[in-house]
């Protein structure tokens, strides 16, 4: 008797999810400090974990990685926590620092080049194969909110690279970059520019940039996360 | 004798980077309701265009909760009794969103003030103004949570639209805010779905975003081209 009812639970919660949720128990999400930070209340990990509830969510984030730093560490901090699925949202850092101490083309040495970024997505990819989780790859978001600035353009490169090694790998990619910059345009048309509308900075998120991300994960994993 | 030259050339420069309404427009008083109150502030819409206008004294007399018959009562004293030569007027948003209050679903509670009454009390502040060659922008309301769908939003509508036709007849400049706020509300939540607020910080009063756009929408209005 429990044993049926156990049954017909089990075959409930997994019919409830979709394709890529189905069997997932545990899902890590790696990234930089967007990440890290979004543990509070508002932040996207939390609201991914509040529609996932049967899911264990766990947050690898650390503020400042780029590719090199998360393949670093990508064996335990997100293989050895035994997850079904690991979302990786890497590429602003990569990006954003090779415009430090003015380099305003992005050719500055705190920077990681396309090729390094392309090498260390796939060891990841083929890390995670090799333990058959399912990888989910979410591109970087903007880098200050102006969609015309060097910074999002040499950013546009680096999505389109992380698109190709998703399509050549069998893997979901996400893009938040251009959802990101239609919503801040559609605002600055009206609005002008001068004030964040996404972010607290420019890149890192405030409430309504980490639900456009939470959304647009959920809608990616096949929950309807929209109303 | 230079001395003179520069100060001539100075004005004539300031005079000249103004737009036409703006011309011999020296002091400007915003009424409104508490969005122009809370407008004072570092980051509010009353702030970001004293900012854009350095030459012209920028006056606020918003105060929280008022509705068009508050306005009136008040327009001699807060507004003609400074001697402006502009006025802007944002009413709209208490005079709809309080006819919900009580849970009158429909927006017909006694707290609203009806549409007609809404009319007569904006026309009867243009003629104070007018009579006294005091130019007049309508500011039209913003918005009543961020849901365009909503009864509060579709009522204000009405008001909007009733607000465009006073300021067509009288010859005001009218600041349409109401749509672009809506506009930008949809364009996010197409994306990102309802349930977290973008331009306000509990759907009907300004974020620094929700103040932006409404600098931004007045100043247009006014012929000013903001810096972007």
């Amino acid at each position: 008797m429990i044993v049926i009812a156990a049954a017909v639970l089990v075959t409930m919660r997994v019919q409830s999810k979709t394709p890529t949720l189905k069997n997932v128990h545990t899902l890590v999400c790696m990234g930089a400090s967007i990440t890290q930070l979004a543990s509070g209340p508002e932040g996207y990990v939390t609201l991914l974990q509040k529609a996932l509830p049967d899911v264990r969510v766990i947050n690898a984030g650390v503020s400042g990685n780029k590719s090199p730093d998360m393949r670093r560490r990508f064996q335990r901090d997100v293989l050895d926590k035994n997850p079904d699925l690991v979302t990786i949202n890497v590429g602003n850092n990569d990006v954003w620092h090779s415009f430090d101490d003015k380099h305003p083309h992005g050719d500055g040495p705190n920077g990681n080049p396309l090729e390094i970024y392309r090498q260390d997505v796939q060891a990841m990819l083929d890390m995670a194969k090799a333990k058959h989780v399912t990888v989910v790859l979410l591109s970087p978001e903007v880098i200050y909110e102006d969609s015309k600035n060097e910074q999002n353009r040499k950013l546009e490169i680096y999505n389109k690279a992380l698109k190709e090694i998703a399509d050549r790998n069998g893997v979901k990619y996400l893009d938040l970059h251009r959802p990101f910059l239609q919503v801040i345009d559609a605002y600055q048309k009206r609005a002008g520019k001068g004030v964040n509308l996404l972010t607290v900075d420019g890149v890192h998120m405030n409430a309504a940039g980490y639900r456009l991300m939470a959304t647009l994960i959920l809608d990616g994993l096949g929950f309807q996360a929209r109303k | 004798m230079s001395f003179l030259v520069a100060a001539a050339l100075s004005a004539v420069m300031s005079t000249q980077a103004l737009p036409p309404m703006l011309k011999d427009v020296h002091t400007m008083v915003c009424m409104g309701d508490s969005i122009t109150e809370q407008g004072a502030s570092p980051t509010g819409y009353v702030t970001l265009i004293q900012k854009a206008l350095p030459t012209i004294k920028v006056i606020n007399a918003g105060i929280s909760g008022h509705k068009a018959p508050d306005m009136r009562a008040r327009f001699q004293r807060d507004v003609m009794d400074k001697n402006p030569d502009l006025v802007t007027i944002s009413v709209g948003v208490n005079d709809v969103w309080h006819g919900f209050f009580d849970n009158h679903t429909k927006g017909d509670g006694p707290n609203g003030v009806p549409l007609p009454k809404y009319v007569a009390d904006i026309q009867a502040m243009i003629d104070v103004a007018k009579a006294k060659n005091v130019k007049v922008v309508l500011v039209s309301p913003t918005m009543i949570y961020e849901d365009s769908k909503n009864l509060e939003n579709k009522k204000l509508g009405d008001y909007v639209q009733a607000m465009k036709e006073l300021a067509h007849k009288n010859a005001c400049g009218f600041a349409d805010l109401y749509h672009p706020f809506l506009q930008v509300v949809d364009a996010y939540q197409k994306r990102a779905g309802k349930g977290v607020n973008l331009l306000t910080v509990d759907g009907v009063h300004m974020n620094p975003a929700g103040n932006q756009l409404m600098a931004h929408g007045i100043l247009s209005t006014l012929g000013v081209r903001s810096s972007s």
